[in-house]
């Protein structure tokens, strides 16, 4: 009796495994149709004007870059230097020191003359306490506004900055991505282009910056990286960038905006408090509570995404780097999921509730539990000698052929869309990585998701996590 | 046994679905083929788009020269380049025959129009039009795809093609938002009265982003009289209204004032907020009561513009409701907002009050005197600076008796400043004065402390409130701000800025009452001599080539006034300028006005007019005289970047108008010293 109803467990497994693919191979394949209509309409509809054009002029609105520091004496003045180089008129840098323990705020005072001035803050606004405010004596660096705070984490840093600006727009990004000249209009334009709904934050796609070489705050040579998990990572990236947010952002149901290059109107941002300060996963949770409180207020609103290639970054190119990275994502995916548990095939949240979120519950969290479950099922039901090797087989390839193939697909998007990666060898490295990502690179990824969960489950106190980076390659 | 079959059969009842494995191989298959299309399409891709920025690029390459041969042609040119130019042109439509021909070379055309401006850019308009590209691009107005139709508006649009005007129009409301915006800025860039046209018909919002796109067509027409925006106000797309009160400040039509007092209480918080910005723009005083009614129905941003426009535009009758503002509002930004607005009206109302430290004792004795002479809150700040104040007795002060003490509720309130409701006579402020230092109430070195918070202050604001600022400061007429405006006059970037702060300096200059009043019977005499617009031109410079300038224009336009600051030239070392003074004097003299100076000075010395004079430095000098104007007026015209009034090429100046850092310091002790000079 117990092997039969054992047989039949089984059986249903492989049926739950079966729907989970089928659906997961229909999502993607919708989310790749998707993808490639927005591209498309997205270019179409940009081909025409100059943006320039509207660069200089004094109606333009007015965008703060909050840049928060921790820590980076080694490399902050070339990057506060990059980014007061961007080409447009209405624009202020704001670089909040978060209790550097580094010579960070020196290095800044010193290179651009600042001064300390007077201000006033909320005694009301829950943040750490702001130690000082610096402008520079130096006309040509009177866009720079730095904030010198004791230490409160990125979510408090961006808060400060987010509450000091006086401008339209803030942009929250990572001081060290770099951004391309113009990155500031397309956000601008974003954000400004439609009338009829009020656009409450603007995202772009994040691209890898390892290897290649940057002079003058410019990216001089585009180059595929040299170390093989950046290899991996950068096709990881051109996937979800490219096709997964691209298909979200075309059905208006994107809910994440990365950390690195996210921008946002300050009113809305101000009036849902906020980062929260409790999550590693802020960007994702910002993003749902300003959705939350667009649709409670009944206000129509939409998130804009932009798929040019505005902002580059490091990616980690050290295994325990890589792994800490993606150990905070999932546990601040969890945070973030747990938090708004309440819009869980919630039809009053429409799209958000019906669609996204339930697609980021199954597909973003619980896949990688169920793929590491999977494994070991796999094993224990091999030693048990229960293992249906036809149907282990046919899944496993299949799975295997599609994730291949939507690797492939996305390579294909990349070379249409902005054919960055043209040389036949670096075409040929990424199909590569493609093929055997899912042997190598995705049980890491996968590792390091269960390592996030258990903590979380377990409450097992961790932060951030320390990003080491090498910095940029610099031109002679 | 029986159990088991049993169990096992009514499990298979139950149904365990039935998983057709040769599915999940067809799959298999079906992903493998997909994935090995894709390799394939990449590289097919890469190659194709690769293979035509190529072909682009070498066609490219080809026809530049070509076309630039025709822009360029002048039919003045030799025989052989005449005949050059015809056989490019037959060659040229020959293969016009050829799409991509056609497209890379209405391409190249459309590259070019960026660049070329003038005569050059006329020929390549026609040069287009001899091409017949235009037609490819009418034609492209027939397409039902939205980015073919948009493209043929863009590239008729861009070749000003003004016969493409009737028919691009059409698309105005179209429902496709690209064609529509496209057709808009096309509209609007044919012809004049395309604006016109777009505001009076369209039905569709207008983004933003759009709007700055509009007027940066505007502004590109050469010669362009804009109309009367102000009759689109009344439009019932909220986004005309919108636009037209951003190009009515973009044009700077004040004529709408009732009409745009009015869209203060419009619903939409935008249509609010640009009315507003218009209101501090023109400086619509008549409408900060309406901003006081609409306030309190606004929201935070509103609220927030609208305290802008009363720091820009108020006056101190409206503290009280600005006090109400900060008494009452919730939003801390908004509070805080009203109070700086209230210290910018006026300065030091509200000071500091969080963790300051109650100094006890000495407090409580100063209490009686501070609320006799100043501000209490005032007191709090000053007096922990003062040591001495503790061995001055209260009974000293007998001048307080004469000082009426106003009402206790009055002083007694927290929030209200105290306002004096007596007048000190002068003797009394200056004694005063005197009594405050010693006390310490009042720093001996106040005046620069206050400057120095000032100057602190004003680098730390932005360009708008530096603007603000400037037009603020000297209201006070006490002089106090000097510093910081010749702070200013000498350091500013803007030149807008610089010429504010020269004027408020002179506005103060010419008001003040002059410090020797009771000691000095020459005070009127300085008073006069401040109070000539060519006294602080006259010092902007050391050149006496610039100096001599300056005074041929002064018996120009000089009345009376200047009489005085001409005969303090008179002990001037220069024999030339001596000269040149005297001559003045007697023009103006001439000319028939009243002399008060006389009054005051000694005729002109009959011996100094035989000074004999270089005559040939004064022709040197008056060789550019024509080409010279008043620093003000430099300033300006450096601001609005025009040239001098006469049309003629400006030369280089010769005033030095970068004001050395002593200047306005020695400026007072200078006039002093030559008034002494000139009564001894």
């Amino acid at each position: 009796m117990n092997s039969g109803v054992f047989d039949i467990l089984v059986e249903y497994m492989n049926v739950v495994f079966l729907v989970f693919s089928t659906v997961l191979f229909s999502m993607f394949s919708i989310m790749g149709y998707l993808s490639a209509r927005n591209s498309i309409h997205y270019r179409n509809k940009n081909s025409f004007g100059d943006l320039s054009k509207v660069m200089a002029s004094p109606l333009a609105p007015s965008i703060t870059i909050i840049a928060p520091a921790f820590n980076e004496g080694m490399t902050i003045v070339e990057n506060v230097r990059s980014l007061l180089s961007l080409k447009y008129v209405n624009y202020e840098v704001m670089v909040v020191n978060d209790g550097s323990k580094d010579d960070t705020l020196e290095k800044l005072i010193e290179a651009y003359q600042l001064e300390k001035i007077d201000y006033t803050l909320d005694p009301n606004w829950k943040s750490k306490p702001v130690r000082g405010i610096y402008k520079s004596n130096q006309k040509s660096f009177s866009k720079l506004t730095v904030i010198d705070k004791e230490n409160g984490g990125k979510s408090d840093a961006l808060n400060t900055g987010v509450y000091l600006s006086e401008n339209r727009y803030v942009g929250c990004i990572d001081v060290d991505c770099l951004l391309q000249p113009d990155a500031l209009l397309h956000v601008v334009k974003s954000f400004s282009q439609r009338s009829r709904k009020k656009v409450i934050a603007v995202g772009g796609v994040i691209r890898v910056a390892n290897s290649c070489i940057i002079s003058g705050g410019n990216l001089e040579q585009i180059n595929l990286p040299k170390n093989w998990l950046a290899k991996f990572q950068l096709l990881e990236y051109t996937r979800s960038f490219l096709l997964g947010r691209m298909a979200w952002g075309r059905i208006d149901s994107l809910l994440i905006i990365s950390g690195a290059f996210g921008f946002f109107d300050r009113e809305i941002a101000l009036a849902v408090g906020g980062y929260d300060t409790h999550t590693v996963g802020e960007d994702m949770e910002i993003v749902f509570r300003m959705r939350r409180y667009m649709h409670d207020e009944n206000i129509p609103y939409t998130i804009e995404y932009i798929p040019d290639p505005l902002c580059w970054t490091e990616v980690p190119e050290s295994l325990e780097v890589l792994v800490k990275q993606r150990d905070r994502w999932s546990r601040g995916n969890l945070e973030t999921l747990k938090k708004h548990k309440d819009m869980f095939f919630n039809p009053k949240y429409g799209r958000l509730g019906m669609l996204s979120y339930p697609y980021w519950f199954f597909y973003e969290w619980m896949s990688p539990i169920l793929e590491f479950l999977g494994f070991f099922s796999i094993i224990l039901f091999y030693f048990l000698g229960i293992l249906n090797w036809e149907f282990f087989l046919a899944i496993t390839l299949a799975i295997y052929t599609f994730s291949v193939m939507f690797s492939f697909y996305a390579i294909l998007w990349d070379v249409y869309s902005y054919n960055q990666y043209n040389k036949t060898k670096d075409i040929l490295t990424l199909m590569f990585c493609a093929v055997v990502e899912p042997f190598f690179f995705h049980p890491i990824v996968v590792w390091s998701a269960i390592k996030g969960n258990y903590k979380k489950l377990f409450k097992i106190q961790s932060g951030w996590g320390a990003m080491t980076r090498k910095g940029f390659s610099k031109t002679a | 046994m029986h159990l088991n079959k049993f169990t096992y059969q009514i499990l298979t009842i139950s149904g365990v679905p039935q998983i057709h494995t040769n599915l999940l191989w067809d799959l298999t298959f079906l992903f493998l083929t997909l994935g090995a299309l894709y390799f394939i399409s990449v590289f097919f891709f890469r190659n194709k788009l690769s293979r035509l920025s190529l072909r682009t690029k070498n066609k490219r390459e080809e026809l530049a020269p070509i076309i630039s041969n025709f822009l360029f042609h002048d039919p003045e040119d030799s025989k052989a380049e005449q005949k050059e130019y015809i056989e490019l042109k037959i060659e040229i439509r020959e293969y016009l025959g050829n799409q991509h021909f056609r497209k890379i070379i209405s391409q190249i055309l459309h590259d070019l129009q960026k660049d070329v401006a003038g005569g050059t850019r006329e020929r390549l308009f026609k040069l287009y039009k001899e091409l017949e590209l235009h037609h490819d691009a009418f034609q492209k107005l027939e397409s039902w795809r939205w980015e073919t139709i948009a493209q043929g508006i863009l590239e008729l649009s861009q070749m000003e093609v003004d016969e493409s005007y009737q028919l691009i129009r059409k698309f105005i409301n179209d429902r496709r938002g690209v064609v529509r915006k496209q057709a808009e800025l096309a509209t609007v860039g044919l012809r004049a009265d395309g604006i016109d046209y777009l505001l009076d018909t369209t039905r569709h919002p207008i983004s933003e982003w759009q709007q700055l796109k509009l007027i940066e067509t505007l502004g590109k027409r050469s010669s362009y009289r804009p109309p009367q925006f102000k009759g689109w106000l009344l439009s019932q797309n909220k986004d005309v209204v919108l636009f037209a009160l951003r190009l009515i400040k973009h044009y700077n039509q004040k004529g709408a004032e009732s009409s745009i007092n009015e869209l203060v209480k419009h619903k939409n918080d935008e249509v609010r907020i640009a009315a507003i910005q218009c209101i501090v723009d023109f400086h619509f005083e008549r409408a900060l009561p309406i901003l006081q009614r609409v306030f309190w129905n606004s929201s935070n941003t509103v609220k927030i513009s609208i305290l802008n426009a009363i720091s820009a535009l108020g006056l101190k009758k409206d503290i009280p409701f600005l006090k109400e503002v900060a008494n009452t509002e919730s939003s801390f930004i908004v509070v805080g907002k009203a109070q700086s607005t209230i210290n910018f009206i006026a300065p030091e109302t509200i000071l500091p009050s969080k963790d300051i430290i109650d100094v006890g004792e000495a407090r409580d004795r100063k209490d009686e005197i501070v609320l006799e002479t100043a501000d209490e809150q005032n007191s709090v700040k000053e007096e922990a600076e003062t040591p001495l104040s503790d061995s001055i007795e209260v009974e000293d002060i007998e001048f307080f008796d004469e000082i009426e003490i106003p009402k206790p509720k009055e002083a007694t309130s927290p929030d209200a400043p105290f306002v004096p409701a007596f007048e000190l006579n002068e003797i009394e402020t200056e004694y005063g004065d005197s009594m405050d230092q010693l006390l310490g109430l009042v720093a001996s070195t106040g005046e620069d402390s206050d400057s120095n918070n000032l100057l602190e202050n004003y680098n730390k604001i932005s360009s708008p409130e530096k603007s603000r600022l400037v037009s603020k400061l000297g209201d006070s007429g006490d002089g106090k701000e000097l510093p910081l405006l010749e702070h200013i006059a000498e350091n500013e970037a803007d030149s807008e800025l610089r010429f504010h702060a020269f004027k408020k300096i002179q506005s103060i200059q010419e008001d003040a009452p002059d410090e020797n009043d009771n000691h000095t019977s020459n005070s009127f005499d300085l008073l006069l001599e401040q109070q000539s617009v060519f006294y602080p031109l006259y010092h902007y410079t050391d050149e006496i080539d610039a100096k001599l300038i300056l005074l041929e224009e002064l018996m120009t336009v000089g009345d009376t006034r200047d009489l005085p600051f001409l005969e303090s030239l008179l002990l001037e070392e220069e024999k030339i300028i001596v000269k040149r003074a005297k001559k003045a004097i007697n023009v103006l003299k001439e000319k028939g006005e009243d002399c008060k100076s006389e009054l005051h000075h000694g005729k002109v010395n009959e011996e100094d007019e035989k000074v004999t004079e270089n005559p040939g430095t004064e022709q040197e000098v008056s060789f550019e005289e024509d080409n010279r104007i008043p620093m003000e007026l430099f300033l300006l015209y450096e601001e609005l970047g025009i040239e001098s009034s006469n049309g003629q090429e400006r030369k280089p100046s010769p005033f030095d108008f970068e004001l050395s850092e002593e200047f306005f310091l020695e400026m007072k002790s200078d006039a002093l010293t030559n008034q002494k000079e000139v009564n001894e």
